[in-house]
């Protein structure tokens, strides 16, 4: 029997185990989840074939920046609301299982699919498109498994303030505009003046793209990329700490003031890492 | 009103005082009663009667405001977790993944507790072993619910919490149901059911409390209720001459009498010996019965009266 300091956990890889089956085994959802980041992939393949497109080296870390953001902001906080709106969650909380081992579930299904869609998407780009994979793996993977933690549980703390599924898909859809446009991975930040590249420096998905632009293009450095790294790694947790705080099994379940209360101080060190960074 | 008390060994759960809100709405309102070892106890009310929120609160699933709880020796507010490894329960309406298979969801809700039932002879006992690969959403309506109740047995429950376990449900898989409810009882489980049926109440239950409006109005036995019952017996009579209510006006226990159809329905609370005046009656005036039938009080009569609202009627024909 295990002991109960791992129960937790051992739920958590239960529930995501489950869930890779369950996509797996409805081929609707398998093809859903990776039909967004694969027409991309040619999207940005085919456009790299142009000559003045620079190569599609550079479109690499847009690509996966945009299936992180995807697949973990927009996938799972979603998956959750789904589940919540159709009393799935209520079941399980008729069981010893913590949120903390639903949550933690969720991202961890959420990281194994978005390994197969990465992984997928590479291939794709190197054999089809040649695009030199060059890339340094370990801050890649780093930097994508602490970008996914942050995005997906920004997804989850949206899940946990909306109540229906209309205004949970009108957040996602706002939230989502805003974090591709701000943060670089759709319009280069240098293109925005001074102060929009302040509120830029607030938002995760700013910091991972920063550093996986450089870990994919080569020129990643401890120097470089740390303070982002760390930022990015500060903002996770944050994140993780706000959505368990905030997380409702049923939308009928009250904020309490508590749980509020715990978010907001929860944001305070990512806020004065961010002001120490620009000051 | 007098309230039973939780005083016995025997006692699994206790509720005193119980209060909970919803901002405007006052949900319960001081609500009290206990569950004893072994029986099966019915929470009977109209819809919004505040049943599913004191069941809610005693699963751990809800804050109370005011009152105590205990289920199990815990309060389930405090101790959730270490509740709801002991109970089981079912929900309404059990939701699970659509994809997900009959023998997987056991196994899987089974391995979130630390004492788990026999998964295979769960699904047999349930009528399910041939559905174990099956998807959940290829079950029928009938079939999710049995899986929904299987499932509240995975972990070997001390307590089992049934909310409206047969509501929607067709009169076949209701009667299955309710067999399976009964062979709990059999096994020494307590059980708290809820249900607005008020004949399920009355063939499953040991005790049955009546609640609306978030307030008890009864708690007993359904014979016990049925006697609380402030009705008389109805002796239905027929004449071969039609007779006037003044004529039958005196008799021995009659209250109220009505006359209707040239017959007769007399209230009493001593039916036999109003029986009895009655055919010397007829006999005084030459007439005499063609047929007679006797009504008891139901718990269908105490319910209207206490809750003010018809019951839910049974579904034999969905």
């Amino acid at each position: 029997m295990t002991t109960t300091l791992f129960n937790p956990l051992r739920h958590a890889l239960v529930l995501a185990a489950l869930s890779l089956k369950l996509i797996a085994r409805d081929r609707r959802a398998f093809a859903f989840s990776l039909a967004f980041p694969l027409t991309f992939t040619f999207v940005f393949g085919a456009l790299s074939r142009s000559p003045d497109s620079g190569g599609v080296t550079q479109f690499i870390p847009m690509l996966v920046a945009l299936s992180i953001v995807t697949g973990s902001f927009f996938g799972q906080g979603m998956s959750v609301v789904v589940q919540r709106e159709r009393g799935m969650l209520r079941r399980y909380r008729l069981t010893p299982i913590g949120s903390a081992s639903l949550l933690i579930g969720t991202m961890l299904s959420g990281l194994a699919m978005l390994a197969i869609t990465v992984s997928v998407q590479l291939a794709l780009l190197h054999f089809v498109y040649n695009a030199p994979l060059k890339f340094a793996a370990a801050p890649f993977v780093l930097t994508a498994v602490v970008g996914a933690a942050s995005m997906a549980s920004l997804g989850l703390i949206i899940a946990a303030i909306t109540s229906t599924m209309q205004e949970a898909q009108i957040t996602f859809q706002m939230t989502f505009l805003a974090s591709m446009f701000l943060s670089g991975i759709v319009v280069p930040l240098e293109m925005y003046g001074r102060t929009m590249q302040r509120v830029a420096a607030f938002l995760p998905p700013t910091h991972m793209m920063h550093t996986l632009r450089d870990a994919l293009t080569g020129h990643f450095s401890v120097r470089h990329d740390g303070v982002p790294l760390l930022m990015l790694t500060l903002m996770a947790a944050t994140a993780i700490t706000i959505a368990s705080r905030l997380f409702r099994w049923d939308k009928d379940d009250p904020l309490s003031r508590r749980a509020k209360l715990t978010a907001v101080l929860a944001l305070i060190p990512v806020l004065l890492f961010g002001l120490w960074q620009q000051f | 009103m007098t309230i039973p008390q939780a005083t016995s060994a025997d006692t699994v759960a206790a509720v005193d005082g119980l209060q909970k809100r919803y901002k405007e709405v006052h949900a319960v309102r001081g609500l009290s009663f206990d569950l004893r070892k072994g029986e099966i106890f019915g929470l009977l009310g109209p819809n919004g009667a505040g049943k599913t929120t004191t069941v809610e609160i005693m699963e751990g699933l809800r804050a109370y405001d005011a009152g105590s709880v205990r289920v199990l020796g815990m309060d389930p507010w405090q101790n959730s977790l270490a509740l709801k490894e002991r109970i089981g329960a079912a929900l309404q309406d059990t939701k699970l993944p659509d994809k997900i298979r009959v023998a997987e969801a056991m196994r899987l809700y089974a391995g979130f507790y630390r004492r788990s039932a026999d998964v295979n002879a769960l699904l047999a006992r349930f009528d399910l072993a041939d559905k174990r690969d099956a998807t959940y959403d290829s079950l029928s309506g009938g079939q999710q619910q049995r899986l929904a109740l299987a499932l509240t047995l995975v972990n070997d429950p001390d307590l089992v919490f049934l909310d409206e376990p047969t509501a929607g449900l067709d009169a076949q898989v209701r009667r299955d149901l309710h067999e399976i409810i009964l062979s709990l009882r059999a096994e020494g489980k307590t059980v708290l059911l809820t249900t607005h049926y008020i004949e399920e109440a009355d063939k499953l239950c040991d005790r049955v409390a009546i609640v609306a409006a978030g307030e008890l109005r009864a708690i007993g036995t359904p014979a016990e209720l049925r006697e609380k019952a402030n009705r008389h017996t109805r002796v239905e009579a027929g004449f071969r001459a039609p007779m006037q209510a003044a004529e039958l006006a005196g008799l021995d226990g009659t209250a109220e009498v009505e006359t209707r159809d040239g017959g007769a329905a007399l209230y009493t609370r001593a039916p036999a010996a109003t029986v009895a005046a009655l055919v010397r009656r007829l006999d005084a005036v030459g007439n005499a019965l063609t047929e007679i039938a006797i009504a008891q009080p139901t718990l269908e009569d105490l319910y209207l009266e206490l809750t003010g609202s018809a019951p839910a009627p049974a579904r034999e024909d969905a």
